[in-house]
């Protein structure tokens, strides 16, 4: 019978033990753990946030390097990572793009109009601000 | 007007362009037209530059939507008016 029961607490050990370890490879990044995965290929790269991309298991990583700020994914293991668009088969949008745009979206106030030069109609209901080059 | 450092005379022809506010200029300019000299003196264009900067723009044409979207580069405008009325 003792045999047993020690037989019992070592299979339940395991079993503990198994869990921990299964758990922690579960275990959510953070911006810390992040920035430590990625500064292999990118040293320079702030990290903005993390949080579950749209694809079950993998994270976004919100990033900016150089000025431009940008995602990347990562697995919750942080073994992979992947630089590329996630699409929307359903509604053939750019999910990756969108958060790119919406990451890098600009305080329009800050743009000073007075010596723009006006194309088309002045008082469009839509307005776009260009900024070009005469060349 | 947004003259790139890599484009040699760009700057003193966004010069006469704004001051002139002229969009005929403008237009010389993309035909690749002589233009006159600038006829005034602005820091707008100075002003751009920095402001670029500061918004992370460094190509031409970026194009700032209402909305504070920035797209790089050139669109076409069935693409450009399906973004701006999104």
């Amino acid at each position: 019978m003792r045999k047993l029961l020690i037989n019992f607490i070592v299979v339940l050990t395991v079993v503990t033990f198994g869990i921990t370890i299964s758990c922690a490879a579960e275990k959510s990044p953070t911006k810390e753990s992040a920035e430590n995965a990625l500064k292999v290929l990118i040293p320079d790269a702030k990290i903005l946030d993390v949080h579950p991309a749209q694809v079950e298991g993998l994270w976004e990583v919100a990033i900016e390097t150089r000025g431009q700020k940008g995602v990347v994914y990562l697995d919750s293991a942080q073994h992979y990572g992947i630089f590329g668009s996630i699409l929307d088969l359903k509604t053939k949008t750019n999910l990756t793009q969108e958060r790119n745009s919406e990451l890098n979206k600009v305080d329009v106030s800050q743009i000073p109009l007075d010596d723009a030069l006006v194309m088309g109609d002045k008082n469009a209901k839509y307005r776009a601000i260009v900024f070009d080059d005469p060349q | 007007m947004f003259p790139l450092p890599m484009h040699k005379g760009a700057y003193d022809e966004a010069k006469a362009i704004v001051c002139e506010k002229s969009l005929a200029l403008l237009e010389d300019a993309f035909a690749k037209k002589p233009l006159p000299a600038a006829k005034c003196d602005t820091k707008a264009l100075d002003d751009n530059i920095k402001l670029g900067e500061k918004l992370g723009i460094r190509g031409t044409p970026a194009i700032v939507l209402a909305n504070g979207v920035v797209i790089p580069g050139y669109r076409d405008a069935d693409s450009l008016i399906a973004q701006i009325t999104k």
